[in-house]
């Protein structure tokens, strides 16, 4: 990895997708640094994959500035964010029949020249990729014949082919059983232990995000009104105000942080 | 170094073709045996050329192959590529499996252009194009130029909005060349031919015309075949990997339709190519298209000579549009790979 990344910035953003509708986002200002495992979290409707989706350039805001090390994201060519940036959605579309190895391919596309086949450096990439995924047996199946829980490992294993220094993730793990869940943050974890990446990650469960994260956003109608370190910000009045419920907390042992319990009526 | 798709393939698909087009300048009225026509085109050939002596076949022959029916080969077989790479395309990029070249209103827009240089009588002439290719090419442009500008949303295109506006377009044009017919019914018979395609008016200055513009657009096509992958797994996600999809979306549907302009007005409207081919090249290897343009660039080509072969020779010597041979033959074969696919699941 020879690119780095020592924080993303957003600075008063704003994104309205008309004049006459509501701001999705209203006046967002975040610093996410370099070597954290970030969690966002809030209800639906928040403005999560919105905010995402500003960090990664996809719209462009209605006001207001992202910034990767300090140059504007937009002067940055979209070839070039994407050796900084990797991105895995919400919905993986399986309807086309590409195979395994085939999509994790895909995540050379930023280096890769018009009418030059895959070079040596990057089928390496593309090997050891699926071998840190544990994907390797899956490499001629189509990505429409396998499971969930296997298709979020062959994307995460595209992110990690793209080879850059930060992943960005939308709800990577709201479709899968509990056991494919701890899997995939445990090798989301292993990501940022053992190759260096910085992890963003939109998340539902709390537990979850409390487990393996190392910081928080918590937004809410649109703005961030937390974020910070877990510790700091795992309070139940912190939870309330973020998802208007009461929740309490019970202690478990071998977990080094409470366990989150919504109370029902 | 590892290429996407195998070299094997190509250069079997290619021994196909080159034999394909032996057979076929062998066949016809005058029949001629297949070691004599190779001879003939060997001869041709830069350095093979010294290699083989054709002294003693006279120039009748050499005529026939070379001046009549190989330009017309080379001719259905560039179609045939060209307008295949496009289907392939098309369905990639507007994520429908029912996209064909003549999905966008350019055939409707040369068949208008055709009728009107055939009603009016008009010579102009370019490239060895005559007043109807002149006339079809034009016709071509404007309608997709139209379809194009509509579509657009903001600067975007919106894929949804080409494939209606394209369809409503299509079918806008030909109800205005069947009005036009039925006010000078003696044409009829012209225009309604030159609807389903025919490669009889083939010769070497059109061919010269096609070979640019057909080697110069499917380059680009396979350039972009990569970024083409990557925006049918989603828009988000090919931004993501780098790719500017507007960009990309719009050079290759206007280099599609340069292609497709180019082919229509030469050799008429020929439907199915850009349907089946890229479907049968896609269900044996698969949907990525750094294969399945060149596979589908070989096959599209022996397929459109295979069929304009069969369409000068089986009634012989009356001419069968070719497009009528693309769609009989061409439609059970490939119903028959739809239940064949469906077993394999």
């Amino acid at each position: 990895m020879e690119e780095r990344l020592q924080q993303i910035s957003a600075e008063n953003i704003v994104w309205q997708p008309s004049k006459k509708k509501a701001p999705v986002l209203d006046h967002i200002d975040l610093e996410l640094k370099e070597g954290c495992f970030y969690g966002i979290l809030g209800p639906n409707g928040a403005g999560k994959t919105s905010l995402v989706r500003q960090l990664l350039r996809f719209k462009d805001s209605t006001s207001g500035t992202v910034s990767l090390d300090y140059t504007d994201i937009r002067d940055i060519k979209r070839n070039d964010i994407a050796k900084k940036l990797a991105f895995l959605p919400q919905i993986i579309n399986s309807s086309v029949d590409f195979t395994v190895q085939e999509v994790v391919a895909m995540g050379r596309e930023p280096y890769r020249k018009n009418f030059v086949p895959l070079s040596n450096e990057d089928i390496k990439a593309i090997d050891e990729a699926m071998k840190f995924t544990d994907c390797e047996k899956l490499r001629d199946k189509s990505i429409s014949f396998i499971s969930g829980g296997e298709r979020q490992r062959v994307m995460i294993a595209r992110t990690i082919a793209q080879d850059t220094p930060w992943i960005i993730l939308d709800e990577p793990v709201s479709s899968l059983d509990i056991t494919h869940q701890t899997q995939l943050m445990r090798l989301l974890d292993n990501l940022r232990n053992e190759k260096k990446k910085t992890v963003v990650a939109i998340l539902h469960d709390i537990n979850l995000a409390t487990g393996f994260c190392t910081h928080l956003v918590f937004m809410k109608n649109g703005r961030v009104f937390k974020e910070g370190a877990v510790e700091e910000l795992l309070t139940q009045e912190n939870l309330k105000e973020l998802y208007d419920m009461e929740f309490e907390f019970i202690d478990v042992e071998g977990r080094n942080r409470p366990y989150v319990v919504p109370k029902y009526l | 170094m590892k290429t996407d798709f195998k070299w094997i393939r190509i250069i079997e698909l290619s021994l196909i073709l080159f034999v394909a087009m032996i057979v076929a300048v062998s066949v016809g009225s005058a029949n001629l045996s297949v070691e004599d026509s190779l001879k003939i085109v060997l001869d041709k050939l830069p350095l093979l050329g010294n290699l083989v002596d054709v002294s003693d076949l006279g120039t009748t022959y050499e005529v026939i192959v070379w001046k009549v029916r190989m330009p017309r080969i080379i001719m259905s077989a560039l179609v045939g590529g060209a307008l295949a790479v496009v289907g392939a395309a098309f369905q990639g990029v507007f994520g429908n499996s029912l996209a064909d070249p003549h999905i966008l209103g350019v055939s409707s827009g040369a068949a208008l252009g055709a009728t009107f240089g055939m009603l009016t009588g008009i010579s102009v002439s370019f490239f060895g194009l005559g007043p109807i290719g002149v006339f079809a090419f034009i016709g071509a442009i404007i309608a997709v130029f139209f379809v194009y500008n509509v579509s657009k949303i903001g600067g975007e295109i919106s894929t949804t909005n080409m494939l209606l506006t394209g369809t409503a377009i299509s079918t806008m044009l030909s109800s205005i060349i069947s009005l036009l017919m039925t006010f000078d019914q003696e044409r009829i018979d012209r225009v309604y031919m030159w609807t389903l395609g025919s490669f009889t008016a083939a010769n070497w200055e059109k061919n010269a015309f096609l070979v640019i513009i057909v080697t110069i657009g499917v380059a680009i096509m396979f350039s972009l075949s990569g970024k083409l992958n990557v925006m049918m797994m989603g828009e988000e996600e090919a931004k993501s990997l780098g790719v500017d999809t507007v960009r990309t979306r719009r050079t290759i549907i206007i280099v599609s339709s340069m292609l497709v302009a180019s082919s229509v007005s030469v050799s008429g409207v020929i439907g199915f190519v850009g349907l089946i081919i890229p479907h049968t090249v896609r269900m044996i290897g698969g949907p990525n298209n750094k294969k399945l343009m060149p596979y589908a660039f070989l096959c599209g080509a022996i397929f459109l000579l295979m069929c304009d072969t069969i369409a000068r020779t089986i009634a012989s010597p009356t001419e069968i549009p070719v497009g009528i041979i693309t769609s009989i033959f061409g439609a059970p074969y490939f119903v028959a790979l739809i239940i064949k696919n469906k077993k394999k699941v």
